[in-house]
Formats: C-alpha cells, sequence, structure tokens
C-alpha cells in the first residue's frame, strides 16, 4: 500500500523534472550578479526595460563572484546569459584568460573617472567603486593612527580584524594595499610584524563587521563608504573611515556582455542605462559605493565617507600574473 | 507478500540521486593527467599533514566533551518526568538550524573580549583579573562545536535511555549490586552504541565545520572544507577542489565505518518507554538539587548566548547599552527589508516554512520506508553507503550537482534534492536505530489476531515509533532551516529562505533587523518543533482509538 503510493510519488516526480529540463520557452534577458547585489537596483532596472522596451529581465544570483566565472565558463558554448554585473578589477585577468567577455565601448565612456577604467578595452566597464579601508570605533580607539606603519604599534595588540584574502575580496584588496605600499620585498615583513595586532581573520566582510560592530576590536577592514550607512539609518558618526597614507586601494566593479550572447542590442541598452545618470544616482544610497560618473554629486550622507587624494591600486595585470604566488607567501607566514 | 521489486527500487533510486553528483565531482578530480601524482604529493605534503591534525584533534575533543557534558543531563531526561520537559526538548533542535554567522557572533557577544560573560567575571571578581580570552583559537572553536552539538548528543542519549527499561536496574539493585556497579555492568553497555554513534556524528560535524573554523580560528587553523571552498571559489581551480573533496570523503568513510561497528552492537534489550516517575523535590532533595544545579549549569553555558540575541533584537541599534525599543522589528515590515532581501517578510517565511516541512517530512517518510525495510537485517554496506552523505562536503554535492543537471531543474527541486541528501543519514539513523530496537513479535502477534496492514501500521508500529519519527522530521526540519550553501549555491537568487534573508540584511549593514529576524526565526522553529510533536502524538491517540 505504502509502495503503491510511492510509486505514484515517483512517476510525478520524473514528469515534473521533464518537465523542467524540456518544457524550455525563450528565455529573457539575463543578468549573473552576486547573491548581496541590492534588490532594489535590479527591481528598478527590471522595471526600466518593461516600461521602456517591453523587454523582460531576469536577475540570477550566485553565492558569490567566483561562482559567477565558473558558470560563465561552463555555458561558453552556450551562453544563458547576456550581461554579468559585479566582477571587479581583480577578476579581470580571470575573465580574460576564459574569454567569456564581448568588449563594448559604453555611450558614457567620457563621463566615467578616467583613472577608474581598469580595461582600455572595455570588457569589464566600470559602473561603480568604493575604497577598501579601516573602519574605527570612535568611542573605543584612543589613538587613531594615520598611517599603515602606526598599525604595528604594540598598543593595538588583538585590536584590528581583517578578512581572509584567500575567501574574501576586501580581504583580498587589503593585501593588495600592503603590496602597493611596501612592494613584494616589503609586504611579508609588514605582516609579520602586524599578526599579533589581529584579533581574528574571518571569511568574509560579514562576520568582521559583526564582531566590530559587537565591540570586539575597534578597527576593521571596510568599506570607505560604511560610515554613511550608520549616518543615514542610525544617525550615529561613532563608526568612522580611516584613510592611511593619504591613499587608499579601490574595489572597481564592473559590469559587462556575455560573448555570443543572442540579445546584443539589450545587453548594450542594460550597459548604457546602468552608466546613465538616473540609476548612477541611486547607487551611493544602496549600494554604499562611489558612482563613476564624474558629472555627478554625491549625496549630502558622503561627508562621513572616505576620500583618498590618490589611488594605490597595482595594474591588473600584474596582479594577474603574481596574484597566487603573493597569497600562498602569504599564507606562509601567517602560518610561521 | 513482499515485492523484491520494489523493495530494491526505493535504495537503488536514492543511490543514484545521492551519488551521481558524487561521482560527477570525483570524476572531475580523477580523470585528468597528472591527477594521480599531484594526489601522491599532496598526502605528503606539510599542509595536509597539519590539517589533518588540526581536524582531527578539534573534532575529537568536540565529540568528547558534547557527550560527556551531555551524559547526565541524559540521565534526567531519560528517567524522569519534569516540567518543562517537552518545551526543552523542543529549545535542543535549536542550535542546529541556526544560521552559522548568527552562531558565531552569539558567541562573541557572550563569550568575547568584551563579551557578557567577561564583564560578569569582572563584576563578581573585581580584585582578580580574570578573563576568557580563548575564543579566538582553538578553545574556542571546540567550545562553538559543544555548543552546537551538546543538545543534540542530549536529546538523544536521553530518548535512547528512556528505552532502557527501569527493571533491569532494580533486577541489579536486588541481587546487591551497587549503583555503580549497576551502571557499568548494565546501563553502559546498552547505552555504549548510541554514546559512539553521537560521539561519531558529532565527530564529523565538527570536523567539516566551516564558519565557526574560518571566523574563530583566523589563518592558524583550516578544515579541509575551508581549503575546498578557497579552491573553488577564489582559485577557481575546480579539478584541485574536488580532489580535496575525495580524501576528506575517504577519510570520513573510515570513521563512518567505526559506526557499522558500534551499530551492530545495538541490543535488543529493550522496549517501549515505560511511563517516567516524576522527579520529587521532597522525595529526592539530593536528586532534584543535582539536576537543578545542571540545568542551571547548561542553561547558562548553551541557552545565554541565544537570550543575549533575542536581548540585542531588543535593543537600539542592536547594542547591548543601547535603550529598548521595538524598532528592529517594526523595520522588518518596511521597504528596507525588501530592499536589502528582494522580497517580503511574509513570503520569506511562507518559503522557508514549505521548504523546511517539504525537506523534513519527505527525508522522514524515505528514510522510515528504507529503515523498516531493512528492520531484520544487521547494519551493514547498504547503511554504511546511505550513511556517506554526511562525509561528503556539502558545498561539493551542490557544485556537483549543477555540473550534473546544471540550471534545467526548477532551483527549488534542486535544493529539495541537496537538503534531503544533507538531512538523509541522520534522520536515517535515528530511525534505522530505532526501528530495530523492538522486536517483530508485537507486529506478529497483532498480525495473526487478523489485523490488516493500515490497521497494523496505525495502531501498531506508530505508536511505537512516534516519538522517533518526531525527532526524525524535527532534525530533518532544522537542517533544512539552517541550510544556507544549497540555497545561495542552487537557488539563484529566487528562493528566499529565512537564513538567506538574515545573511542578506547583514551584507546591507541592517545588523539589529538581521538580530530581530534571527529571533523570529528562533520563535518560528520552536512553535514548529512543537506542533510537530504534538501533531503526531494526536495521530496516534487517533488511531489507537
Amino acid at each position: 500500500m505504502v509502495w503503491k503510493r510511492l510509486r505514484f510519488l515517483l512517476v510525478l516526480l520524473v514528469a515534473f523534472c521533464c518537465g523542467g529540463c524540456f518544457g524550455g520557452k525563450e528565455r529573457p534577458v539575463t543578468v549573473y550578479t552576486y547573491s548581496s547585489f541590492p534588490a532594489i537596483l535590479s527591481e528598478n532596472i527590471v522595471a526600466h526595460f518593461r516600461e521602456e522596451y517591453q523587454v523582460e529581465v531576469e536577475f540570477k544570483s550566485f553565492s558569490d563572484t567566483g561562482p559567477i566565472l565558473n558558470q560563465l565558463a561552463q555555458e561558453k558554448k552556450n551562453p544563458q546569459a547576456d550581461v554579468v554585473i559585479g566582477l571587479d578589477n581583480n577578476y579581470l585577468p580571470k575573465a580574460l584568460e576564459l574569454g567569456v567577455l564581448e568588449p563594448y565601448k559604453p555611450q558614457a565612456v567620457d563621463r566615467i573617472r578616467p583613472d577608474l577604467i581598469f580595461d582600455p578595452e572595455f570588457n569589464l566597464i566600470p559602473f561603480d567603486y568604493g575604497y577598501v579601508v579601516f573602519n574605527y570605533d570612535s568611542e573605543r580607539l584612543a589613538q587613531v593612527p594615520t598611517s599603515h606603519r602606526d598599525l604595528l604599534d604594540p598598543s593595538y595588540k588583538g585590536q584590528i580584524i581583517i578578512e581572509n584574502p584567500l575567501t574574501s575580496s576586501p580581504g583580498q584588496v587589503f593585501l593588495l594595499t600592503t603590496i602597493a605600499l611596501y612592494g613584494e620585498d616589503g609586504y611579508l615583513d609588514y605582516w609579520r610584524a602586524l599578526k599579533p595586532n589581529l584579533l581574528t581573520i574571518t571569511p568574509g566582510w560579514d562576520e568582521a563587521y559583526g564582531i566590530f560592530t559587537s565591540g570586539e576590536a575597534p578597527l576593521v577592514v571596510s568599506y570607505g563608504a560604511s560610515p554613511v550607512y550608520h549616518f543615514l539609518y542610525e544617525d550615529s558618526e561613532r563608526y568612522k573611515a580611516l584613510v592611511l597614507d593619504d591613499g587608499a586601494y579601490a574595489q572597481i566593479e564592473g559590469i559587462g556582455i556575455v560573448k555570443d550572447t543572442p540579445y546584443q542590442k539589450n545587453a548594450r541598452r542594460l550597459v548604457d542605462y546602468v552608466l546613465s545618470t538616473e540609476f548612477q544616482a541611486l547607487i551611493p544610497e544602496t549600494q554604499f559605493m562611489y558612482p563613476v560618473r564624474s558629472d555627478l554629486e554625491l549625496p549630502a550622507s558622503f561627508r562621513v565617507a572616505a576620500r583618498a587624494d590618490r589611488l594605490f591600486n597595482l595594474p591588473p595585470s600584474e596582479v594577474a600574473a603574481n596574484l597566487e604566488r603573493w597569497l600562498s607567501a602569504w599564507e606562509q607566514v601567517m602560518n610561521e | 507478500m513482499r515485492r523484491p521489486g520494489w523493495g530494491h527500487l526505493l535504495p537503488a533510486c536514492l543511490l543514484v540521486l545521492f551519488y551521481l553528483p558524487v561521482l560527477v565531482v570525483l570524476g572531475q578530480a580523477f580523470l585528468r593527467p597528472n591527477a594521480w601524482s599531484e594526489l601522491v604529493s599532496f598526502l605528503g605534503s606539510q599542509p595536509f599533514r597539519r590539517i589533518l591534525a588540526f581536524s582531527t584533534t578539534q573534532a575529537f575533543w568536540s565529540a568528547f566533551f558534547s557527550v560527556a557534558l551531555a551524559l547526565p543531563g541524559a540521565y534526567f531526561f531519560g528517567r524522569y518526568e519534569f516540567p518543562g520537559k517537552r518545551l526543552l526538548r523542543s529549545v535542543m533542535v535549536l542550535p542546529f538550524m541556526l544560521p552559522g554567522i548568527l552562531v558565531v557572533l552569539s558567541m562573541v557577544v557572550f563569550y568575547g573580549q568584551n563579551g557578557v560573560f567577561n564583564q560578569w567575571l569582572a563584576t563578581l571578581l573585581p580584585g582578580r583579573k580574570l578573563a576568557f580570552t580563548g575564543l579566538y583559537g582553538f578553545k574556542g572553536i571546540v567550545l562553538t562545536h559543544v555548543f552546537y552539538n551538546f543538545a543534540f548528543c542530549l536529546r538523544t542519549l536521553g530518548e535512547r535511555w528512556e528505552r532502557i527499561s527501569p527493571q533491569l536496574e532494580e533486577a541489579s539493585a536486588v541481587l546487591g549490586a551497587s549503583p555503580l556497579r549497576t551502571w557499568r555492568g548494565v546501563v553502559l553497555p546498552l547505552l555504549a552504541p548510541t554514546i559512539g554513534d553521537v560521539g561519531v556524528l558529532v565527530f564529523l560535524y565538527s570536523f567539516l565545520s566551516f564558519t565557526v573554523v574560518l571566523v574563530l580560528g583566523g589563518y592558524l587553523y583550516q578544515t579541509f572544507e575551508v581549503l575546498i571552498y578557497i579552491e573553488y571559489n577564489t582559485k577557481l581551480n575546480f579539478a584541485r577542489a574536488s580532489m580535496l573533496a575525495g580524501i576528506q570523503m575517504a577519510l570520513l568513510a573510515v570513521v563512518l565505518s567505526l559506526k557499522r561497528w558500534t551499530q551492530r552492537l545495538v541490543q535488543q534489550h529493550s522496549g517501549e518507554a515505560a511511563p517516567l516517575p516524576p522527579l520529587h523535590p521532597k522525595r529526592q532533595p539530593v536528586r532534584t538539587g543535582v539536576f537543578l544545579v545542571y540545568l542551571g549549569a547548561s542553561l547558562l553555558f548553551f541557552l545565554l548566548p541565544l537570550v543575549f540575541v533575542l536581548i540585542r533584537s531588543l535593543k537600539q541599534r542592536g547594542l547591548l547599552d543601547g535603550s529598548w525599543t521595538f524598532d528592529n522589528y517594526r523595520l522588518l515590515w518596511g521597504d528596507s527589508f525588501r530592499f536589502a532581501v528582494g522580497s517580503d517578510l511574509l513570503t520569506v517565511i511562507g518559503t522557508t516554512l514549505g521548504l523546511s516541512i517539504t525537506v523534513g517530512v519527505a527525508t522522514a517518510i524515505l528514510a522510515y520506508l528504507l529503515a523498516r525495510g531493512r528492520r531484520q537485517l544487521p547494519w551493514g554496506k547498504l547503511d554504511l553507503w546511505l550513511q556517506l552523505p554526511m562525509g561528503v562536503s556539502f558545498l561539493t554535492f551542490a557544485f556537483g550537482l549543477i555540473r550534473l543537471v546544471g540550471r534545467s531543474l526548477h532551483p527549488a527541486l534542486l535544493i529539495i534534492w541537496a537538503q534531503v541528501f544533507l538531512a538523509f543519514p541522520l534522520v536515517y539513523t535515528l530511525l534505522r536505530t530505532a526501528r530495530r530496537e523492538w522486536g517483530e513479535e508485537l507486529l506478529a502477534a497483532a498480525q495473526t489476531l487478523g489485523a490488516s496492514g493500515r490497521e497494523l501500521f496505525w495502531t501498531v508500529e506508530f505508536p511505537l515509533m512516534r516519538k522517533a519519527l518526531g525527532s526524525a522530521i524535527a532534525y530533518g526540519i532544522a537542517l533544512s532551516l539552517g541550510d544556507l550553501s544549497a540555497v545561495l549555491v542552487l537557488g539563484q537568487g529566487k528562493v528566499i529562505t529565512l537564513s538567506v534573508a538574515v545573511y542578506r540584511l547583514i551584507g546591507h549593514y541592517h545588523f539589529p533587523q538581521a538580530v530581530a529576524l534571527g529571533t523570529l526565526f528562533i520563535i518560528l522553529a520552536v512553535l514548529l518543533f512543537l506542533i510537530v510533536e504534538r501533531r503526531l502524538k494526536h495521530e496516534a491517540e487517533f488511531f489507537t482509538n
């Protein structure tokens, strides 16, 4: 008796699966992005395309940036996506190596701040950026450092939380910052000296920032615009961004068109829309990142965000050629 | 009567569903040039030895302390009735379903450098500079794993103890054995297989630990799961990630075959749970006292970190020194929630409940059918194969699934597939052990009295299995509720559950709301577990009358 029911269920299940495999219809314009891309921004794009062009856009999100690239590489012969949002400057070389993107020079190219264009061929087009800098808790930090060297002072023992460069993109950018500052010969010594001052190294930004706001340590690697959130929604300026050595390393997020997409025209429209003043103006207070257009004024809340005079960024090709080696050398030093 | 064709079909289907994605992963790892030489050089390398040594030691101590601390409690849960027992049993499933990040953060709030525990120490013993500073490191990792698993051990051991007939102990006492001797000679041998069982389970869970080890261990400590994640996610080296997953599987298969040995030792000396005597404060003052102290201490250890999650959710900006407020809950209904999460609260709760109940019930039914079909067989190879999913890195399984079926199936189906895989081994062990523990005599007797198949099930089998089925469904639900990776990796952002919502809220700085949602999550889950147990009880009564 039980088996009879189960048999019925099995048949149902098989039918359901087949339906899923073969019942395909023409797919909508598809965008791949990472899971934390704000819903308010994706909904805005969907609504815009529906109204303006009567075109359906669908967003599919991935747990992280790495898996997006993996997926694109797998589907290379038969692309299932048309646009990809969120691959940052450090992923450019990998994306080029896999050959999954198609260059497109956007209409608004003259409006983009020139030093942000990290790919002169426009396989990846910058659409927002942020500084990866330290944030500090002004109620708990007695002495505010001004340079990265200051952080080595023994008085900061157990006071610093960072993200693991092997698992987290701000963590990786912080490692690159130290390489940009102290060079290949010096960065490992810097880390040896920094080690005792670290409370812990977390897998992602979420854990690090959560432990930081729980009051466990007064310094954390985060984004330059993190304080804007606390200012806007909590009316608090307790957490502040810290620009050390008068500069910062920028994480520049890109948008790109998937190679061999059947929806070439709509994909280009989408890129141009993301770079339009209308859309760019939404970015600061939803993504807590800076828009890339130089003709836009920042909202007043960005008064509390970090301002960096100088970008520390290394050339993407140099990063691509050396990153793996830098990471394993770092790992070795940390395990000493 | 029995149709062998169908009897083999179910295990065969399950094996295919479980192992096809795994085979895909293994194929990726080993069907390429240089795979074997790479394997050999990795096995000889220093990182391998370091990771193996760390994983094994921390998992061993986690299992040891979880079981050792749970045993005294299991005695009281298995031997006495007391008010609040049902609620406590439900609360005990909680840590399994909390998103890893909330567990870690509640540990940080309670046991951290500036945590509540240290503040209490400072207030209670002002002169002495006593402080617990070990959270970020080996001790913290073991502490958190014990926090995760202790309640599970207590619940499972307590349920087993209930079914050890008290008459055995009484007989031993009548024959003049001291209580210690009775415990060593009568109770321990009956309890030992279950101790071994839960011990192995905790060992496995700790061995596969990911978030806890990464957050508290920093760079110093790594498990294989961490390494697999780095290869897949950062280095985009699927082949090497698969190879590591294969090594991990082989290691854990060895550990799991130990279970086969403990399972064979399960003895038949147990019947239905006898009605338990209430714990009488007047008649047994010492015992009651000991129990209260134990209960107090374990609640302090286990419940307080969660209580502080609740307190933070009621504080301005989620800070312990802030003023009291309902703002964080109010904001869950607003636009900011929808904008950060991508769905509104009711849809999220609906999706979560639908998904977890489907997974819980489906897993329990499948596992029960299988356990029933194999009730007269000793613990064998097939059982080992059905257990092995526990040793497969879940991340690997999800990636294998994507490689296998791509994204052609509906994301919800993929998630159910993966979560049944995740929950099956635990649910199956519970039901297999429970189903084997009572003999066939009762069923045979009812059958000679002319009961039909259906009557037999509802009047004899179901009432006997009620508690085990309740536990099985509750754990299935809990594992589904707590799962984040399957939903993130397979859900394409379309399926948004409570744990995903918590994760996204934190990702958008809405930390206080995340804590509030976590609290709602806890309350919802306790209600759900209470309903599952009551529902099954009701059903049993309905059909017996």
